[in-house]
């Protein structure tokens, strides 16, 4: 019996969350509750959107990787998706989807130490989970799991799969570089959608996401306010909800309500109960409760920034030219999730020090992540740091996805005898 | 009026531990295995130091920190410590120059690195299952049909010590019983545990960094065939705390509740 493709998101969509936006339009639960609301909202809409162009096809249907944002995409009417933000959506809200897949993958012949997220995508190409996309769209970063993880992917969905090469450095001439590679691929997405490249067109998306990312830029610099009138367990979900839809006018409506909404209770003095203001390096996990919700309810720890959050810290585009553009569009992809992994741990270590200096952090807490070849080299770099600092850092290896490798009751165990124990 | 009298009651996952500290000396200490719940084991433990001490009631007790897995579950507390902070605690107060303890309980093992003011500097814990632990031992005492403490007088008989190379505390066991199969002496089989427990401990003491001196706590520590191991595999000399290290958390305890009357 053929499945329809994204069966279980639509699962998440009419299962989890439709009822909790209803729930939330009708009791707001908590102070949060508006925020919260917006933020199912704004999920549940760009999964409608992927369930609703990945059944009717409406638009060509783009799968693109990390170190590439939706512009580009956008500006020929192109629907772009990217699979990996989705597998924290599946390990929220459908964990025992997480498992499927991972089975499905494993049994194939996929070593299990790949990496979760490449093998939860894997999982879903094999149970026809995922829509047969009309490209793929890789990189030759951003990290040598997903490097294989893509080689799978192209051959299970038989899909013309175009590649880009990431520079691996980090400055303008890296940008340029990596411009140039985009500037080539013009021509593909042209064929691919059968329109001319429209600059103008181009320039109107690029002036979208800029107008999210100054309001995100502004929610950032509230962050930083001691104590932090950010709702801490939005923070968890705010990556999920908007990295998948730069460049769209509601995007841009919702990091203006995250904003609004953050400033509104800088404003009043909203008490938040803060007492210890963390940094969380790498990505917490994404099962079972929020975890961020439970730390501040618990200990009033209160995450400032996480690495997610840090990679939506982005300088507005200059949208002067095509080649400013591009340039700009090269610097935000290269820049965002998981794209930094390309780099020399020094550039990590920038941003770790950014962090203590931005946020005044109390502590810092670094999650593992079983498979990351990119994460566990730093942690020995980060601890030795910490310990010349004098910053309280907490270490421990988890899944993120996965909750059987490391369940929440032991992470939270972790974080509550970090916590107690370092008299936070 | 009598001098206040300070008590520190642990509750693990396998036993459970009090001690009463007077006057700077501990004047009664117990180990009983667990009950089935928290709070049941901490009356009996409780109970039975009470009754060491020579007094009638918990309520003698001036102020009493409870620790472990359950020291929330214990009635009698008057607050719960986490049972890093009041492992490092006794340890430092036993032997003031410890700067790393490893403390090996019944279900997990942590390595804690002390300051100078006896504080927690950054801890480690084991992780997904049981090597390191107590339960560990258990399980293979259980196929080798010996005792914990033969364990430790085995292992020091051995000439070749087996290797076992699992972490997982079920497939140790296969393997244990596979060298039983071949024939592999019991003293050999019992010094390839320990050295697989020590193998364990020293890549979580290496991630603390090993600072001098260095000691071991909990009931593990009383096999001083691990311990032989132990330093073989860190290279360094383990200085035991003097007393039974089983009750370092609940001397700990006992030492915190000291500590918080005074600053009342």
């Amino acid at each position: 019996m053929d499945k329809k493709p994204f069966a279980k998101l639509e699962e998440i969509l009419n299962g989890v969350l439709k009822p909790a936006a209803a729930t939330l339009s009708q009791n707001p639960l908590s102070n949060d509750g508006p925020l919260m609301l917006k933020t199912v909202e704004i999920m549940s809409r760009n999964i409608e959107e992927a369930v609703d162009v990945a059944r009717n096809r409406q638009k060509k249907f783009v799968w693109h990787e990390f170190c590439l944002t939706p512009e580009l995409f956008l500006a020929f009417d192109l629907y772009p998706f990217v699979g990996e933000t989705h597998t924290s959506i599946y390990a929220r809200y459908l964990q025992d989807a997480i498992g499927e897949f991972i089975d499905a993958t494993e049994n194939a012949g996929v070593p299990p130490e790949v990496c979760s997220m490449d093998k939860v995508l894997i999982g879903a190409i094999l149970s026809d989970e995922i829509p047969q996309p009309d490209l793929i769209v890789t990189t030759s970063a951003p990290c040598d799991s997903s490097r294989i993880g893509y080689q799978v992917m192209e051959k299970l969905l038989d899909a013309p799969m175009h590649r880009l090469d990431a520079p691996f450095t980090n400055d303008a001439d890296a940008f340029k570089y990596y411009a140039g590679q985009m500037r080539n691929f013009i021509p593909v997405l042209e064929e691919l959608s059968g329109k001319k490249f429209d600059i103008d067109r181009l320039r109107e998306i690029v002036e979208e996401s800029n107008r999210a990312l100054e309001y995100l830029l502004e929610w950032d610099l509230l962050r930083r306010l001691r104590p932090s009138p950010a709702p801490p367990s939005i923070l968890l979900n705010v990556y999920a909800a908007v990295n998948n839809c730069f460049g769209k006018p509601h995007c841009t409506e919702y990091c203006k309500a995250l904003y609004e909404f953050t400033r509104e209770r800088a404003e009043s003095g909203a008490a938040t109960g803060e007492k210890i203001r963390v940094v969380w390096q790498h990505v917490p996990p994404q099962f079972g409760d929020n975890i961020y919700g439970w730390m501040a309810d618990e200990f009033g720890a209160v995450v400032v920034d996480d690495t997610r959050c840090g990679y939506l810290r982005q300088a507005p585009i200059d949208t002067s030219s095509l080649d400013s553009m591009l340039q700009g569009l090269a610097r935000h992809g290269l820049n965002m999730t998981m794209g930094k992994n390309r780099l020399p741990a020094r550039l990590y270590m920038a941003d770790f020090l950014r962090a203590r200096q931005d946020y005044s952090l109390d502590c810092v807490i670094v999650s593992a992540h079983a498979g990351c070849k990119h994460c566990w080299p730093l942690i020995g770099i980060y601890r030795d740091f910490a310990r010349t600092e004098n910053i309280p850092f907490l270490v421990f290896d988890d899944d993120f996805l996965d909750s059987r490798v490391v369940s929440l009751a032991t992470v939270k165990n972790k974080i509550e005898q970090f916590f107690r124990t370092m008299k936070l | 009026m009598s001098e206040p009298l300070f008590g520190g009651c642990d509750i693990g996952s396998t036993t459970g531990k009090a001690v009463l500290v007077r006057d700077n000396s501990v004047i009664a200490s117990v180990i009983v295995p667990c009950l089935p719940r928290p709070e049941k084991t901490a009356e009996l433990v409780i109970n039975e130091a009470i009754s060491q001490a020579g007094l009638s009631s918990v309520k003698d007790v001036t102020y009493l920190v409870g620790t472990g897995y359950g020291r929330v579950r214990i009635p009698f507390a008057n607050e719960d410590i986490s049972e890093i902070t009041c492992h490092a605690r006794g340890a430092s107060w036993l032997r003031s120059s410890v700067r790393t303890a490893i403390d090996i309980g019944g279900q997990d093992c942590k390595v804690m690195g002390i300051s100078d003011t006896g504080r927690v500097r950054e801890f480690v814990m084991n992780d997904k299952c049981a090597a390191g632990t107590g339960r560990f031992f258990e399980a293979m005492c259980r196929v080798l049909h010996v005792s914990l403490e033969d364990i430790s007088s085995l292992s020091l008989e051995s000439k070749a010590p087996a290797t076992i190379t699992s972490q997982c505390s079920v497939f140790a066991e296969s393997e244990v019983i596979t060298l039983l199969n071949e024939g592999v002496d019991v003293a050999d089989i019992a010094a390839g545990i320990n050295f697989a427990i020590a193998a364990r401990l020293v890549s979580l003491a290496r991630k603390v960094g090993l600072v001098q001196d260095v000691t071991v706590t909990g009931g593990c520590a009383k096999n001083v065939g691990l311990i032989k191991c132990l330093e073989e595999k860190l290279k360094a000399a383990i200085t035991l705390v003097p007393g039974d290290p089983q009750i370092v958390g609940a001397l700990g305890a006992a030492i915190l509740a000291r500590e918080a009357f005074a600053r009342a």
